[in-house]
């Protein structure tokens, strides 16, 4: 079995989340951009368990799209949430 | 027991499940209709004006229905048609008919079908029985608008259990959906290709995927108003802008629930048009088209026009109409190409088809009202008048139920092996059209008459179409005597089916193109050996008493505020433990099986059923987890005076249970290659491994919240912050326990070694799960402890 590719995404998940960590004792929390960097990192992070823990890029298109369509329509739902007394 | 009572309890069977989903969905018809019928005796005529006496109630307070009472009627009366009767009338049909269409030998998992149906059945018998308790029933509108939803409002163990009826229904849909989804997908006959599904299936398909992602919505919206009733959260407060919240959540399942009422009617249109017209059906592929579009991505775009007048901004609003405007655009698309269907063609006017007719009528006049309604400027006249109860009436009643009906009598010569009387058929008809017209049309001249008010002063404008409205009503109601007749007549002196009465060429009718052993043989009053001996091997009690444990749990719950109520709700966990058991117990020794066959699978070839059917959960699962994390985010916008990060949580803490939780989510994927390579012990060992890091996650996370909870006194309904994180990782909680349990059953079922390199479905299945329960708390994590 090859164990370098489960054991390294492991590694690298839990570094980066040490580093999201890390960035928010490194700042001011309420930055914005310590925010955005903290997003980013999550939204990396889960992609990356995504592709390599549920397999998904082995997975035929069709199933990347279903679990693609549910996101993008919560994304509108959740923006729409969010916007919807923004002047 | 009773082999009669043994078979309808615990049968498994397609199509005894789809006719257990019609004779239920008829019963909380007949219900609704009563709940109207007292709505509109109320609303016949109005309160006297004073020193007035004659056709009119003595005074505001000496009517028909008290205030309370009336709310109540109108409120379940909705909750009851939409969810309880219209929706389950179509998926008893799809429940019945879609395997016979496409080939299948039964739906992909007969046991969850069970379940869900029971389910359903006692989440409408758990939302009625408020009225019997003290307080009533909920009385906020279908809708339950938030704050009309709250403890405040609508206090009482009643509303709270009509919402955990809601949440055991939208529980239901949603594991109905994947069920039928997964078995188009994954069960289809040899030669049902995707482009030989028929239409009716085809309707169905498309309103299985507006269920899949709608009802999660719900579901979510659900939970959080039981946990702020129940435990006392702040989800829907006011200072959180809580009303907006629930419109949102509700909407976006509730337009969508629209067309899912709707399109099941429009797939028995486009089955019955070509049978009855001679003629193919116009244009097939437009209309598919056009209803995957109206489906995918436009029911989710037009949320927000139920929202017109909250006070969203003037470009959401602007976007908003616009989409609901486009998505009429399919609709005409469909219309025209059934009415083109039946041009210059020879049409029999059988029951079946004059049913398809007169739908296709009342949803041109829902249709064209619908479109005022887009319109934001107009919405402000017409929002919360009869013009709107009118509009959607036409819609969901007329064309919906006009269709189901017609699909009621297109199919009862297969479901009960005998024809219909069809001048009590034709009667029906004309007493249900005239009733029905009668009862909505006047609505649309009430465009001045609020709706949701119990009784109203004398206004010449509004009495005499109130009076007509409500002869309508009576009209309409006493037409489906007529059904009910009917149905027993057939059953009782109806002569026998012919294979094929109407000519028809679809496979539930001509068995011989799917191979499948079906057709009219199978019968309501009756069993034929072979297929009572096919059902017998699929017969499982676990549905029924998984069902029961939940409805009995939620029982317990709403009824917390009594002393018993505890006892109810370990009662009722206990069910379901015995269930889940019993479940289990019937997989690790194979008395339940369903065996796969040679089946049309593409673009599913090379996924495992099982796997493909944990790929839609999932996707259901992120509507879910997104719905929540949204809400938080929606709450954390609006509330200025939020704890500073770092101030609350132990990040220390938290990291280190990240650590656990990621960490875990290896172990089962290392479990899940070690079988792929046929180590069985390996597979063990990482197992058990993923098991205990779950175990300790939950173990941290029990000493956190206890420290949260009682030493800095942090708790879930001291603050709307308490009231997020509690929720949502208590929800992504729940889901590890799930996993927990699920590793139990794995570990011992893989030590009885029923894994193998060639067979090892439930250990990939568990590693999705669990992956998924790491990607969510990778977003968790930084949200409640981070930012």
């Amino acid at each position: 079995m090859n164990y370098k590719t489960p054991v390294a995404v492991w590694l690298y998940m839990i570094l980066t989340t040490v580093g999201e960590v890390a960035l928010f004792y490194s700042a001011k929390p309420d930055t914005f951009g310590v925010t955005i960097g903290i997003g980013v990192i999550a939204m990396i992070n889960s992609l990356i368990a995504a592709l390599f823990l549920m397999n998904i890029r082995k997975e035929p298109p069709v199933i990347q799209y279903l679990m693609l369509a549910p996101l993008a329509l919560i994304m509108v739902l959740i923006l729409t949430m969010l916007f919807a007394f923004a002047q | 027991m009773n082999a009669w009572l043994s078979r309808w309890l615990y049968t498994t069977n397609h199509k005894d499940v789809g006719l257990l989903y019609i004779a239920g969905s008829m019963y909380f018809g007949f219900v609704g209709a009563i709940l109207i019928l007292l709505v509109r005796v109320e609303l016949a005529i109005p309160v006297c004006a004073t020193g007035v006496s004659g056709m009119c109630w003595p005074s505001a307070t000496q009517t028909f229905l008290s205030a309370a009472s009336f709310n109540q009627a109108v409120t379940l009366h909705g909750l009851i048609m939409i969810l309880w009767f219209l929706s389950p009338l179509a998926i008893g049909l799809a429940n019945y008919f879609l395997p016979l269409q496409i080939g299948a030998a039964d739906l992909a998992l007969p046991r969850v079908n069970a379940f869900g149906y029971w389910l359903w059945l006692f989440g409408g018998i758990t939302a009625t029985i408020g009225f019997f308790l003290p307080g009533g029933n909920t009385a906020g509108g279908w809708t339950a608008y938030s704050p009309l939803s709250s403890s405040t409002f609508s206090p009482g163990a009643g509303p709270t259990l009509a919402f955990a009826g809601l949440i055991m229904l939208a529980t239901s849909i949603t594991v109905g959906s994947i069920n039928i989804l997964l078995t188009v997908a994954v069960e289809r006959g040899p030669g049902i290709t995707w482009r030989k599904i028929p239409m009716f299936s085809w309707f169905i398909i498309f309103t299985i995927v507006a269920m899949l992602f709608s009802f999660p919505s719900f579901l979510a919206a659900l939970l959080l108003l039981i946990s702020d009733r129940v435990l006392g959260t702040m989800y829907y407060s006011a200072s959180a802008g809580g009303s907006i919240l629930w419109d949102d959540l509700f909407w976006f399942f509730g337009h969508p629930e629209v067309y899912v009422v709707l399109l099941p009617a429009f797939g028995l249109i486009a089955e019955i048009f070509p049978v009855f017209s001679g003629r193919p059906l116009a244009e097939k592929n437009i209309i598919l088209i056009c209803t995957g579009a109206i489906v995918i991505p436009l029911s989710y775009m037009v949320w927000s026009h139920h929202m017109f007048l909250t006070g969203v901004t003037l470009s959401e609003d602007e976007a908003f109409s616009v989409a609901t405007i486009l998505i009429s655009l399919p609709f005409d698309v469909i219309t025209l190409a059934f009415i083109k269907t039946l041009t210059r063609s020879s049409i029999r006017l059988t029951a079946p088809m004059i049913f398809c007719i007169g739908s296709v009528f009342l949803f041109i006049i829902g249709g064209i009202t619908g479109v005022f309604l887009s319109s934001f400027v107009l919405d402000v006249v017409y929002n919360n008048t009869y013009f709107v109860v009118g509009h959607f009436h036409y819609v969901m009643v007329g064309a919906a139920i006009f269709g189901l009906i017609a699909g009621l009598y297109y199919y009862i010569p297969i479901m009960t092996g005998k024809m219909y009387h069809e001048k009590m058929a034709n009667w029906h008809f004309i007493t249900s059209f005239i009733g029905f017209n009668i009862l909505y049309f006047p609505m649309f001249f009430l465009y001045d008459m609020p709706r949701r008010i119990y009784t109203y002063q004398s206004l010449p404008s509004w009495n005499t179409l109130n009076l007509i409205s409500t002869v309508g009503a009576f009209i309409f109601a006493a037409s489906q005597i007529f059904l009910l007749a009917n149905i027993v007549w057939t059953l009782r002196a109806g002569k026998i089916s012919p294979p094929n009465p109407w000519g028809a060429t679809t496979p539930e009718w001509v068995p011989v193109i799917t191979g499948a052993s079906h057709g009219a043989a199978a019968s309501m009053g009756s069993m034929p050996g072979a297929e009572a001996g096919e059902h017998h091997r699929h017969e499982s009690s676990r549905p029924i008493w998984l069902a029961t444990g939940i409805a009995v749990s939620f029982l317990g719950l709403a009824l917390l505020v009594y002393s018993w109520g505890i006892a109810v709700f370990i009662l009722g966990l206990a069910i379901d433990g015995f269930a889940v058991i019993g479940w289990m117990y019937e997989d690790l020794h194979e008395t339940f099986h369903m065996p796969e066959g040679v089946t049309e699978r593409w673009p599913f070839n090379a996924i495992p059923k099982m796997r493909l059917g944990m790929w839609i959960f999932l996707s259901t699962d992120v509507i879910v987890f997104g719905a929540i994390l949204g809400a938080y985010l929606y709450i954390r916008s609006f509330t200025p005076d939020w704890p500073i990060p770092g101030s609350v949580h132990e990040i220390p803490l938290g990291l280190a249970n990240t650590i656990v939780l990621l960490t875990s989510g290896l172990t089962a994927f290392l479990a899940l290659e070690s079988i792929k390579e046929g180590k069985q012990r390996n597979m063990i060992m990482w197992l058990c491994a993923t098991f205990i890091l779950g175990a300790t996650f939950l173990g941290i996370k029990g000493a956190e919240w206890y420290n949260l909870y009682f030493v800095k006194g942090f708790t879930w309904n001291s603050s709307i912050a308490g009231s997020t994180y509690y929720f949502t990782v208590g929800l992504h909680a729940a889901h590890v326990t799930v996993g927990l349990v699920l590793m139990a059953y794995l570990i011992r079922k893989a030590m009885m070694g029923g894994y193998t390199k060639e067979n090892h479905a439930g250990i990939e299945n568990f590693a999705l799960y669990w992956a998924f329960v790491d990607i969510v708390w990778i977003f968790v994590f930084p949200l409640f402890y981070l930012l």
